[in-house]
């Protein structure tokens, strides 16, 4: 009993803590809400699971953020096999138009390729350091610069052609 | 907002973030599945515990087996020093070899090594312009397990012989003699600039510890083997025209597609894009190609003892076929790169050892 009462209070503090950060990241890398919400609830039942393996709170917070990021790209993957259909179907479909006036920085990110789009919000957002996101994402440090180097050149061009575009 | 010149804005960003936020009601949705999930787990769990028990058994019969396999490697197991390619003093060698391979690599050889990325982009978040008043691409690879393998190594030096291809690491205490950068275009400081702390050079030496035991250096961790565009070369600048082409046309589309979707989607392909995708795809592979033609890296390792050797790595790039050739894809075994892998892995990188 006392068990299950300490598990609630568990549970409560780290989605009250982490889920809007889980919910960031997933929404970085799957681009839509409904995807990202559904991440998030994918990385806390994984948490219910491996609960007995966090060893502290920096653990949980790594050991989330790599969950999330793995769910995240496995529901991409998914989603896009969902949504893919000819041009002929698409354009069939009703017309929505989100864009702000002017450029906007979050749209303009998810133009970007995914591994380049998670590396800045990790670094930027979350304000990782190269070590923390080597690890997370499973590349050397170099590749973490490299990517952000990568990333804020593609994302030059990017805005470079929006502004010709509009 | 930002704009080309200043291309990240670090606070609007945080602040457009911070706005993508769930709802209590989705908070109290996430945990009321979570309660769900944790009282499965406790219904289920004096099974766990047993199996737990039981694995902890496993796991230390496992542990014990291991170091017994070891010892008897490590001791009754004669030798392989010698079954390797190169033997230059009593107790210094070194040998390469890749994709955690086992095989013994000869004069000659050309062995896979599959560049766990490549990307290819333009070449500076700035600005910068060449002599043509154009602006150049490069292609970074990081290559997977290449590995140096030998005793009584001191150092490790390595240099790119090819104009248009250098190396790309990170500042460590590692790392030395990267001073120079003559292989590219651009001067060293205007391709390090905005490049978040990567060093750019046309070669670099790299400590090992000396442990008086074989030692084991993955090289393939330390760097990214990089070349960029000489739009000099007509050919080479017909093919990034001709990208910058593709490149504008998919952007139109993605921009119909963006207003089609709105952005909040992951947003599907067309088969206009999938074409224009291979296309690309293919332009990358001829520059590559060519741009790694006859390119050569000298690789010297320095001993303890003040001696060294050397060899020279000529650096192909593997795109259709392998002429018959024998391409490792995996060192434990040796067997053919597939055909299929071929074309899937577009940047797998050759490296062909030299009779010195």
């Amino acid at each position: 009993m006392e068990e299950t009462e300490n598990s609630k209070d568990f549970i409560s503090e780290a989605v009250e803590t982490y889920s809007d950060m889980i919910f960031k990241i997933a929404y970085n890398i799957t681009c839509n809400r409904d995807d990202a919400f559904d991440v998030c609830q994918d990385v806390f039942v994984r948490l219910i699971r491996n609960k007995k393996k966090i060893k502290n709170n920096e653990h949980l917070k790594a050991w989330l953020i790599r969950a999330a990021v793995n769910c995240a790209k496995s529901n991409r993957t998914q989603a896009f096999n969902r949504h893919r259909v000819s041009l002929d179907e698409a354009v069939n479909l009703p017309y929505t138009d989100n864009c702000d006036s002017g450029i906007d920085i979050i749209s303009v990110l998810m133009k970007l390729p995914e591994k380049y789009r998670i590396t800045i919000h990790l670094f930027y957002y979350e304000e990782l350091d190269i070590d923390g996101i080597a690890h997370i994402l499973s590349i050397t440090k170099s590749g973490v610069k490299s990517r952000l180097s990568r990333g804020r050149t593609l994302l030059r061009k990017i805005i470079e052609k929006e502004s010709n575009y509009e | 907002m930002n704009n080309a010149n200043d291309v990240f804005d670090k606070k609007e960003y945080k602040r457009k973030y911070d706005e993508i936020s769930l709802s209590q009601l989705e908070k109290n949705i996430i945990k009321a599945k979570m309660y769900q999930a944790a009282d499965g787990e406790y219904i289920a769990s004096p099974i766990k515990y047993r199996k737990h028990r039981n694995c902890k058994w496993v796991g230390r019969i496992a542990v014990f087996t291991a170091i017994m396999l070891i010892i008897g490697i490590v001791f009754v197991q004669p030798s392989t020093d010698t079954k390797k390619n190169k033997a230059f003093s009593t107790s210094n060698f070194f040998t390469i070899t890749a994709n955690a391979a086992e095989q013994k690599i000869k004069s000659e050889d050309i062995i896979g090594l599959y560049s766990g990325e490549n990307s290819f982009g333009p070449i500076s978040d700035k600005k910068l312009y060449n002599k043509q008043g154009k602006e150049d691409y490069c292609s970074d690879f990081k290559i997977s397990e290449f590995v140096i393998e030998g005793r009584g190594i001191k150092s490790i030096s390595l240099k790119s012989n090819k104009k248009y291809c250098y190396f790309n690491l990170i500042d460590s205490k590692l790392f030395s003699d990267y001073n120079s950068l003559e292989n590219s275009q651009y001067t060293k400081k205007q391709r390090e600039e905005a490049s978040w702390g990567l060093i750019y050079c046309d070669g670099f030496s790299c400590k090992v510890k000396d442990t008086g035991k074989k030692q084991r250096i993955d090289l393939g961790d330390l760097f990214y083997y990089t070349i960029e565009t000489n739009r000099a070369d007509k050919e080479i600048d017909g093919w990034m025209e001709k990208l910058e082409e593709i490149q504008n046309r998919q952007w139109e589309i993605r921009s119909q597609r963006h207003m089609i979707y709105g952005d909040d989607v992951a947003i599907p392909l067309t088969e206009e894009e999938d074409r224009l995708d291979w296309e690309t795809t293919k332009i990358i592979d001829k520059f590559n190609e060519k741009t790694l033609r006859n390119a050569s890296i000298d690789l010297t390792v320095n001993y303890t003892d003040g001696t060294k050797d050397k060899e020279v790595i000529n650096v192909d790039c593997v795109i259709e076929n392998c002429d018959g050739k024998i391409i490792y894809d995996s060192g434990l075994d040796g067997y053919p790169l597939p055909e299929k892998m071929n074309k899937e892995y577009h940047h797998w990188i050759a490296f062909r050892l030299k009779e010195q």
